[in-house]
């Protein structure tokens, strides 16, 4: 008996241990989050971009259509009035948008602590770290199996940020055959052993008016234009005819300088 | 009574057969990967992707298997044979799908574990990010990755071995690479004569390659630094200059123009021909080049500027020495046959 009371006593001691080492219940209640959605509408100047059938022309007057127009938008952080702000957790925060696939360019950020926000910032490409991570790190948009094949370097191992490939306009009755395309393929993250090129670059958005994200709103939405214009124009103005090709070359800089400009807010939705 | 015997016999076989099946059980003798104690620590990081029987095995397959090609005709194996240890047997520049050509001389595969860079001008700096570049390359094997991972996912042999290896339920590209990487980590080459000889056989080596290995450890050990014979880093060794900017390919810097990966020595005299072009065709070439035919260029060696004079029985001497790095156990070991 006496035995048995002393193995109950032990048993209780256990209980009030283990009871004691249970994490706390938050006294706090868990902010509330929700989702916010990013749009992304693709143009060329002011109008909406159609591939392969319109034609556009640029600042010197060279006529070309767009093919593709792909870049990478990582890293997302969202700022709040108060000064603090939301990063996106590194588990869901690549993506690859592509003018050809409109289901892309419809991004939603989940979890986002509610409040009011004034800003977001992003990083166009690839960051270095990542860039680096064994391939089973690099899913979802990054998967160079998958939805990133052409988006990939495999001779310089590394991310392409951003493509833009167009067609010059051939005049009627012109040789469409020795048509050379424009093909604007811009990557580098810096170099793991040796520095390198690094085209990262990152943008910072004010929304202008602020985005007051409450709990119960379906509709938080946050519109941003990319101008795949400003890929060729801005601080440098890019001649389609003296550089039909740019990939990893020093004049790759140029062009992420001015993409780096390309993208505004057009909208606001709470 | 006669039954009986024969029941005997049965029994005697069964047992006898099984006792066998024991014996060469290839999942007990598959040793994994090892490194020999004289070599330094390796870059590979195994921890992420440890070789084990059914990963090498896996590796091995898709290495000579031309699936890994748009139309089934070329594999890893064409362009990089054993016998060569896995460079590309007489061939100058490799020479891929529709008998289109590249513009390198394909090196050879061994002790990759040890490599900090890939490809000539160190574009790649991880094994397992090698494979998407000759599998999408236009002039190599010319397939896409998705294609490629459908083609796989087809195919019920290969489903059954990628669960096997990596208990994945479809063929993903992590894994496609993490098993060549598998088999060619396991290319391990350090069982030639001069093995032998540091391991203490003084007489592995005769005096003719001792004086020759003498010479190297002067004139050439400092690119081609042995155990591996590389020193994993980048030179221009005054080759005449092409269209084929090296290094500064991938660095984008003038101070790395027509800078080529030190590549290792080891079996030299059966990887022939020789350089990033494959325009040496023997050795005697590339020894006559480093005595006097350096060519002079902003970003040459100085190591190399104005030749390092050696004398024609000197080149001899060291040629004889480098034929002591022939592993003949490597280049014939059945394991990495097709
Ligand atoms: C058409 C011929 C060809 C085929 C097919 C081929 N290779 Fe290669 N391989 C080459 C050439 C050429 C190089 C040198 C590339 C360079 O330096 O740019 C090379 C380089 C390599 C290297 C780097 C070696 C070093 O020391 O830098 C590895 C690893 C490699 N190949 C593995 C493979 C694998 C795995 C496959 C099959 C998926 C394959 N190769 C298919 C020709 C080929
Ligand atoms: C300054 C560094 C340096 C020195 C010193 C040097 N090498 Fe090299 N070696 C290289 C590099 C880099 C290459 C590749 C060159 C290329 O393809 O552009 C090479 C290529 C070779 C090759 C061709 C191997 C192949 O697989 O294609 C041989 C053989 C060779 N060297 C032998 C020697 C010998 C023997 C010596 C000494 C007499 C020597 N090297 C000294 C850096 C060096």
């Amino acid at each position: 008996m006496k035995a048995l009371k002393s193995k109950l006593f032990v048993l209780l001691i256990t209980v009030v241990f283990f009871a004691q080492c249970k994490p706390e219940s938050p006294a706090v209640p868990a902010t509330q989050t929700n989702t916010i959605a990013i749009k992304f509408n693709h143009y060329i100047a002011d109008s909406l971009l159609v591939l392969n059938t319109v034609n556009y022309s640029n600042s010197i007057e060279q006529n070309f259509t767009v093919d593709k127009f792909n870049y990478f938008i990582s890293n997302i952080i969202l700022e709040k009035t108060d000064g603090t702000s939301y990063i996106v957790p590194q588990d869901s925060c690549y993506f690859l948008i592509k003018s050809s696939n409109k289901a892309s360019q419809n991004i939603n950020i989940k979890n986002i602590p509610v409040g009011n926000y004034c800003k977001i910032s992003f990083m166009i490409g690839v960051d270095s770290a990542r860039s680096c991570m064994p391939a089973s790190a690099r899913t979802g948009a990054l998967n160079v199996g998958a939805a990133a094949a052409d988006m990939y370097w495999t001779w310089n191992t590394g991310y392409i940020f951003l493509k833009l490939q167009c067609m010059p306009i051939i005049p009627k009755g012109g040789d469409s055959s020795a048509a050379i395309p424009y093909v604007y393929h811009i990557g580098g993250y810096g170099g793991l052993n040796n520095p390198t090129l690094n085209n990262i670059r990152l943008v910072h958005l004010n929304f202008g008016e602020n985005l007051n994200l409450i709990a119960n709103s379906t509709t938080a939405q946050i519109t941003i234009k990319a101008d795949a214009l400003k890929v060729l124009e801005g601080s440098t103005q890019v001649d389609l005819n003296n550089t039909p090709t740019v990939m990893l070359t020093p004049y790759s800089a140029n062009i992420a300088n001015n993409y780096q400009n390309m993208f505004s807010i057009t909208h606001i939705t709470n | 009574m006669r039954a009986f015997k024969i029941f005997l016999a049965c029994l005697f076989f069964i047992v006898l057969s099984q006792a066998c099946t024991k014996e060469i059980n290839p999942e007990a003798s598959f040793k994994g990967f090892e490194a020999p104690i004289n070599f330094p620590l390796v870059r590979y990081n195994f921890s992420a992707n440890p070789v084990n029987k059914a990963g090498f095995d896996l590796g091995k397959k898709l290495f000579y298997d031309g699936i890994l090609s748009r139309d089934g005709s070329i594999s890893c194996g064409s362009c990089h044979q054993q016998a060569a240890a896995f460079a590309h047997l007489d061939h100058t520049i490799s020479h891929g799908i529709d008998d289109k050509l590249g513009n390198r001389n394909a090196p050879v595969l061994q002790n990759t574990a040890w490599q900090k860079y890939f490809a000539w001008d160190g574009g790649i700096f991880h094994l397992d990010e090698f494979p998407i570049n000759p599998i999408t390359n236009p002039v190599e094997m010319d397939e896409k990755m998705p294609e490629l991972l459908s083609k796989l996912n087809a195919n019920s042999t290969y489903r059954a071995m990628f669960k096997k290896a990596f208990n994945k339920d479809s063929v993903d590209y992590a894994s496609l690479t993490m098993a060549l990487s598998q088999f060619m980590n396991m290319l391990l080459s350090n069982q030639s004569r001069y093995d032998e000889y540091l391991r203490g056989n003084t007489s592995a080596l005769s005096e003719n390659e001792k004086v020759g290995l003498n010479l190297f450890m002067n004139k050439c050990n400092s690119c081609h630094t042995a155990p591996l014979f590389t020193d994993n880093k980048f030179h221009n060794t005054g080759l005449i200059t092409s269209s084929d900017l090296g290094r500064a390919t991938v660095t984008v810097q003038d101070s790395d123009l027509y800078k080529f990966k030190t590549p290792s020595l080891r079996n030299v005299e059966k990887s022939y021909p020789y350089n990033h072009n494959g325009r040496a065709a023997t050795l005697e070439a590339v020894l006559k080049h480093y005595a006097s035919e350096i060519k002079p260029g902003t970003t040459v060696d100085s190591r190399l500027i104005g030749g390092l004079g050696l004398t024609a029985l000197e080149q001899q001497q060291i040629i004889a020495f480098l034929k002591t790095l022939t592993d003949t156990h490597f280049l014939t070991d059945s394991r990495f046959s097709e």
